[in-house]
């Protein structure tokens, strides 16, 4: 049974697995298109909700990647906390 | 505006999509080779231009050209003086002239009818024969119609443009 924390964290995975697909599906317009402003506008833009995103699950949940462990922690929490393939990793 | 628009033809899938690459890559393919279309008319850059001028019967469009990157059939580049006046335009030479590749040939289809399905009507050469034969075209994408994060996760891709059906046989639509 999925308990009230775990539905929290599966639905902020979900949301950077939504925004992450849709920078790298940017990125590869972009490769091809580098002078479109609107796609470039939309990028950043997307890249700031995801790398909000990412801070957010960091806080409560603990780092999706390397690049988002919080700082002060008495141990390094990234090889700590569950990894994706692990009981209570992963959505 | 886009320089792409759609006058009697089809965008050339060249740069000229009227996002800051009409002066520098107008008229090009990627592949930095020109793709026939009125690059020196940045009012006509992108657009191919209807094939009239290769000593062929409208009606059975020969698919000649001259060479790639050059206008198949005749030339609408440069300004619009040389399109009233043909013989003074740059390549309309005469006939000994011209280097064609291919005599005009027969309208010939010999796999329309290869499926049930409705498979995509090549019978209309006017619309293409500005296009060299044997080579391929990609029609160029615009930033348009984008999905969602959610919706575009769901359907594999941001870009609706992109979302197309599955039919899974065949592959003819």
């Amino acid at each position: 049974m999925m308990t009230n924390q775990n539905a929290e964290r599966c639905k902020a995975c979900r949301n950077i697995q939504t925004l992450g697909f849709t920078l790298y599906d940017l990125l590869l317009f972009l490769d091809t298109h580098p002078c479109d402003q609107d796609a470039q506008k939309r990028y950043f833009s997307c890249l700031e909700q995801y790398n909000k995103a990412l801070a957010e699950y960091a806080e409560h949940f603990g780092p999706m990647n390397a690049s988002t462990v919080v700082p002060g922690c008495e141990q390094w929490e990234w090889v700590c906390t569950p990894f994706p393939w692990e009981l209570g990793g992963g959505c | 505006m886009s320089d792409c628009n759609q006058m009697n033809n089809t965008s050339c899938g060249c740069g000229s999509n009227g996002n800051g690459m009409r002066g520098v890559n107008a008229g090009r393919m990627t592949n930095n080779m020109g793709c026939g279309c009125g690059m020196d008319d940045n009012r006509r850059a992108g657009v191919m231009h209807h094939h009239t001028d290769c000593d062929c019967n409208a009606a059975m469009p020969c698919g000649a050209h001259n060479s790639f990157g050059r206008t198949a059939g005749r030339t609408d580049r440069g300004n619009m003086a040389s399109n009233q006046n043909r013989e003074a335009a740059p390549f309309a030479r005469n006939r000994e002239q011209r280097t064609f590749s291919a005599p005009c040939r027969e309208h010939a289809h010999t796999h329309r009818h290869c499926c049930h399905l409705a498979c995509p009507n090549t019978d209309d050469q006017a619309s293409f024969s500005c296009y060299s034969v044997a080579m391929g075209y990609v029609p160029w994408q615009m930033f348009r119609n984008v999905f969602e994060p959610e919706k575009g996760f769901s359907r594999g891709t941001i870009f609706q443009d992109l979302d197309l059906p599955f039919l899974g046989n065949r592959g003819c639509i």
